[in-house]
């Protein structure tokens, strides 16, 4: 059997296996309302809580992208672990607080939370945009790395448009067959494929190519720039790169959805806790496949150096026949991690269609819930279709991709970090809507012109970096030029 | 939280720019300092998610209506 059929093997049996677990789900669904479709009837487990959220976070943007920034800016990239491991850290931030009200309010989608707490439409209507857009640009993301990575795995047997088609169509079936718990489940599945494929081809590595050591001493001989000591603009970027993945990724919606969807807030902390530390293992792995790939394949132009982790792995068949088996399992990790990402982006999207835009974020009865849920197949199809048309004439890297969403979803940071630390708009000393909006225009204002003007980092700091500052500033200044008397003060 | 917030600022490799490269154990000193206070600031996320979110579950029979 040639590598290529292996692979085709694998894909075939993964796919059955992500389908059985989709109908699965379907059974396991006690009664059609929107919390037991969106959020797994709120009862996910440590385990399952833990794969699906690393699965979820670690995505084609992890596997492909990352050891391709590596190839091309050398070891500083090393940043990467810490600003992954700073992801878990920004939760402290405001999850505690957000979690307490969202298990006692029931919310479903993060602007429920906007909702209850502003009390404000303009706000709900903004956050839930900015949560939609920055789903479909990180859809957009994993349909065209799917189609890539089919493509690159199969060496053009299956073409890129039917690994985008294909595997749109696979997600979009077990995702409308059991929903939050089939999504889970098959993360579930997805995220210990990628421990274990990312644990393999560590190993692999290490006693085919060399430690870390050795790949050190190999760039110092053949490229000395991608070991040196970094410069001051790449410190900034480190910091701009690490505020906006800390205060953006963990207000992605899918993530705050799993929040959501844990059975005991004990299983969440655990399960939060063990996430702190898997990028040093996780990222730390990818990191070296860049360095790797800088020593075997110097020259590679920006879109070929985003593929550097399938010549890694081809590089690793070629020199060891007995890797294939490994091989297969890392790559079909890699289309594990694409697949998780785009399902649960699928699935909030939906979520938020159907609660935040149709049901305009209100608490609906079980008559009306279950209407909801029949509408919501055709938003994820329509979805699918639109982002699929498009991603069959991709134009950026997967880089640039990833950087976008950020700059609109961190200007949403003061909302959830601000916004938690009071009960209401009317305590004393509490953010009110006006300032949180007035620093989220202002915000968002600020790092789209800077992109729009083609300046999307100045001086190393990111565009959304420098647009949430300025955020932070105006709803701190809002709030202490805001003469209006506070309910405590009226009454007393 | 302060002291996250300062290991998180130290983790960019800033006291090293402009010096050469040295290397320890065959690593970079700038990475291992990076990727320990990466360790660090692993450790007090853990602990504060243990120790500091307060595990407030609530009976069911106390669940408030929806936004």
């Amino acid at each position: 059997m040639t590598q290529t059929e292996l692979v085709l093997a694998a894909c075939g049996a993964y796919i059955v296996l992500l389908l059985t677990l989709g109908a699965l789900g379907r059974r396991a669904m006690s009664r059609p309302t929107l919390s037991e479709f969106f959020l797994a009837g709120r009862g996910l487990g440590f385990l399952v809580l833990l794969l699906t959220l690393f699965a979820t976070q670690y995505s084609g943007n992890t596997m492909s992208a990352f050891p391709g920034k590596t190839y091309r800016s050398g070891l500083s990239y090393i940043m990467s672990v810490t600003f992954m491991a700073g992801i878990v850290s920004g939760y402290l931030f405001f999850a505690p607080q957000l979690v307490r009200r969202a298990r006692q309010r029931r919310y479903l989608t993060p602007s429920d939370f906007l909702t209850d707490r502003f009390r404000n439409p303009t706000l709900s209507f903004i956050g839930s945009v900015i949560f939609v857009v920055t789903l479909c640009n990180f859809l957009l993301a994993q349909l065209m790395a799917m189609g890539h990575a089919f493509s690159g795995l199969t060496e053009g047997l299956v073409p890129y448009w039917v690994g985008v088609v294909g595997g749109a169509t696979v997600i979009l079936v077990y995702e409308l067959l059991g929903g939050m718990r089939a999504v889970a489940w098959t993360d579930a599945v997805q995220g210990f494929i990628l421990a274990a494929g990312l644990s393999l081809v560590l190993l692999l590595l290490f006693i085919e190519v060399g430690s870390p050591a050795a790949i050190v001493a190999s760039l110092g001989a053949s490229a000395p720039e991608k070991i040196a000591n970094p410069g001051l603009k790449t410190c900034a970027t480190w910091l701009s790169t690490f505020a906006l993945l800390g205060m953006g990724a963990p207000l992605y919606p899918q993530a705050i959805q799993r929040l959501y969807a844990a059975r005991k807030v004990d299983e969440l902390r655990r399960a939060l806790a063990v996430m702190a530390w898997i990028p040093l293992f996780a990222v730390t792995t990818v990191v070296f496949i860049g360095a790797v790939g800088i020593v075997l394949f110097p020259g590679l132009e920006q879109v070929e150096s985003d593929k550097v982790t399938f010549k890694v792995l081809a590089h690793l068949v070629e020199i060891q026949p007995l890797a294939t088996v490994p091989v297969v399992l890392v790559m079909m990790a890699v289309v594990a991690a694409i697949m998780s990402t785009a399902d649960s982006a699928l699935l909030s999207a939906t979520s938020i269609f159907t609660k935040d835009f149709v049901a305009r974020g209100r608490a609906v009865d079980e008559g009306e819930e279950r209407r909801l849920l029949r509408w919501s197949p055709y938003f994820s199809v329509g979805l699918l279709l639109i982002l699929g048309a498009i991603a069959l004439a991709p134009r950026f890297t997967l880089w640039r991709l990833l950087e976008i969403k950020f700059e609109i979803l961190i200007q949403l940071s003061p909302a959830f970090v601000l916004g938690t630390l009071h009960e209401r708009d009317d305590e004393p000393g509490a953010f009110r809507a006006e300032h949180i909006l007035a620093g989220l225009v202002t915000g968002l204002l600020v790092s789209l012109s800077l992109y729009g003007l083609g300046m999307k980092t100045v001086a190393g700091f990111h565009a959304g970096t420098l647009g949430v500052v300025v955020n932070y500033l105006v709803v701190f200044v809002a709030r202490a030029s805001d003469r209006r008397p506070q309910v405590a003060e009226v009454s007393s | 939280m302060i002291a996250l917030v300062l290991v998180i600022l130290g983790t960019a490799p800033l006291p090293f720019v402009g010096s050469e490269v040295v290397l320890v154990a065959g690593l970079p000193l700038w990475l291992w300092w990076s990727l320990g206070l990466t360790v660090l600031m692993s450790a007090i996320t853990s602990w504060a998610l243990m120790r500091l979110w307060r595990d407030d579950d609530l009976p069911e029979d106390a669940e408030e209506a929806g936004p």
